[in-house]
């Protein structure tokens, strides 16, 4: 049976269809828009690209370091932090049961106990935030890190840390809560007396549930250790060649790349050229992949930025269009001169090390490294996407 | 066969304008929206049928250089063209001073609808240090309108191809 819409209803039904289709299937429209955007400008194709800088970086700096200084908390291998969700409060991490990760190990970072490790796959593993609501650890106050004299004269108060999914903790168990007093510093509870403790919070409220400010954050985090995880977390990046097809301008922002591992690229993967950080990939579709350039207006970035001395100061770079960006979220005050910018990584899938910025800081604006966009381009494709989908897919 | 005709000059006309605008580099904000004009030139003449199918190919054409915009694009020149239809059927758009006014407040709502649905457009880069080739591009969006409608009313076989079902 053919149905027909009567006149009046014709365009009202095409506006609701585009707009429908537009704004409920994005990912499917962007997939059809990109080969149609390659046909459209196929006469232009790639002539727009200016030609970018790839020198070496302005002084001396090795691209790939270290990602955070360490105290030395314990043995074992840093992992690289790479999605943070603070919504569902959990992290994920490289290195997996090939690192001998295990379900419940503590995550430590410099600052102390982070969260507990909820899953675990070959290569990854996920930790759930100590912040997270219902999430619950056993903690100590011990006799010697107060310096008074407990009720009883027992040597530690033990209790049961539990999130409230703000960010604050609260001793929800314990068996003398009004003796937790504010300022005193929780430990996690050692099971044996040799075994090691590490802070967790301090508390700042006292009552029947006392409390507790969280002495390790999550943000802008790079790396932790993992209780009991030993050897080589490996590589979490294989680099693929890609060649630029499309480079903005105008309306179109951003570049259309193209490559032979097409398949291992992923939304979000770093695009980038001779140690120098272009952007991310936005969009994959069959033949190539849109990448918002690193100055594109709005585009943002996690950096370190080092001064020619070796000071260092995290915060995020937003693009201002035009080779320049903006400095935001300065966790430290800023070194003195020249800086160098550098992806922090912790971020999604941006390894750490690439150069963003480098120059003067002018009124919180920057130069971005690279100007324009080379005719070849490195794509950072994350090597277990399919396991990092299925633990963000995880439930808890 | 005039839909089919007509529909096939606007479609190569914008994609001209797109690939002058991409070819272009920054100065590229500054070309004028072709598609907008021809759908707004359009809603004041042609039949309801003529007019969606050419608004959403000159937008399929136009909007594939914007993130977000392969379907929007369409639907903004889909009502503007229409707004154009009603506003000359209401006023006598024949002064050069009432089309500049209709072409001004059109290129505004088109870069005020991709504003609003967060495609990028002129508006957007306004704010930005691109803000001289957005005006201009603006600017000659408005102009293109006026020039367009005068071209078509001086063009008797050009309306009846336009005007007739």
């Amino acid at each position: 049976m053919r149905v027909r819409l009567p006149d009046p209803l014709k365009t009202p039904s095409l506006l609701v269809g585009l707009l429908a289709l537009q704004f409920l299937l994005p990912s499917v429209v962007e997939s059809i828009r990109l080969p149609l955007l390659r046909a459209v400008a196929a006469p232009i194709s790639g002539s727009s690209a200016s030609s970018a800088e790839t020198g070496p970086a302005p002084w001396s700096l090795p691209t790939t370091r270290e990602p955070t200084p360490w105290p030395s908390l314990t043995a074992g291998p840093l992992m690289p932090v790479f999605d943070y969700d603070p919504r569902r409060g959990w992290l994920i991490l490289g290195g997996g049961a090939t690192c001998g990760v295990t379900v419940g190990a503590r995550v430590l970072t410099p600052s102390g106990c982070l969260g507990v490790v909820d899953k675990v796959t070959t290569h990854l593993a996920r930790v759930r935030l100590l912040s997270a609501e219902g999430v619950q650890v056993p903690v100590e106050l011990s006799r010697t890190a107060v310096r008074r004299e407990l009720p009883g004269h027992v040597e530690r108060l033990v209790g049961v840390l539990r999130g409230d999914g703000a960010g604050v903790a609260l001793v929800t168990t314990a068996h003398l809560p009004r003796a937790f007093r504010v300022g005193d510093e929780l430990r996690t509870l050692r099971f044996q007396e040799d075994s090691p403790a590490w802070p967790v919070g301090e508390v700042v409220g006292e009552g029947l549930r006392p409390s507790v400010r969280l002495l390790a954050r999550p943000d802008g985090l790079t790396a932790v250790r993992v209780e009991g995880a030993v050897g080589d977390v490996g590589p979490m990046f294989e680099e693929h060649p890609f060649e630029l097809v499309l480079a903005g301008a105008g309306r179109l922002r951003g570049a259309l790349i193209s490559g032979a591992a097409l398949d291992d690229v992923v939304p979000g993967c770093a695009v980038h050229g001779g140690g120098r950080y272009l952007g991310r990939v936005l969009s994959v579709t069959f033949g190539g992949a849109m990448v918002a350039g690193v100055t594109d207006p709005g585009v943002a970035v996690s950096v370190t930025l080092v001064g020619r001395g070796g000071g260092e100061a995290r915060g995020r770079l937003v693009g201002l269009g035009r080779g320049r960006l903006r400095l935001l979220e300065l966790a430290e005050p800023l070194p003195d001169g020249p800086l160098m910018a550098l992806t922090a990584g912790g971020q999604e899938l941006v390894p750490a090390g690439l150069l963003v910025a480098s120059g003067e800081v002018r009124d919180g604006v920057i130069p971005a490294a690279a100007q324009g966009w080379p005719q070849e381009v490195n794509v950072s494709a994350f090597r277990w996407t399919a396991e990092r989908r299925r633990l963000m897919g995880a439930r808890r | 066969m005039t839909t089919l005709a007509v529909t096939l000059v606007a479609v190569l006309a914008t994609w001209a304008a797109t690939v002058a605008e991409i070819g272009l580099g920054e100065a590229g904000l500054a070309v004028p929206s072709v598609g907008l004009i021809i759908a707004a030139v359009a809603g004041g003449q042609a039949p309801a049928y003529r007019l969606r199918w050419l608004a959403v190919m000159v937008g399929c054409v136009a909007g594939v250089t914007v993130e977000g915009g392969m379907l929007m694009v369409p639907a903004v020149y889909l009502i503007l063209a229409y707004g154009v239809g009603l506003t000359a059927r209401a006023f006598a758009l024949e002064s050069t001073g009432a089309l500049a006014i209709v072409g001004v407040t059109l290129a505004l709502l088109h870069e005020g609808a991709f504003l609003l649905f967060r495609v990028p457009g002129r508006l957007t880069m306004l704010t930005d240090t691109r803000w001289v080739w957005a005006g201009a591009g603006i600017v000659l969006t408005a102009a293109g309108f006026v020039v367009a409608q005068r071209f078509v009313a001086r063009m008797p076989r050009l309306r009846h191809a336009l005007e007739r079902p």
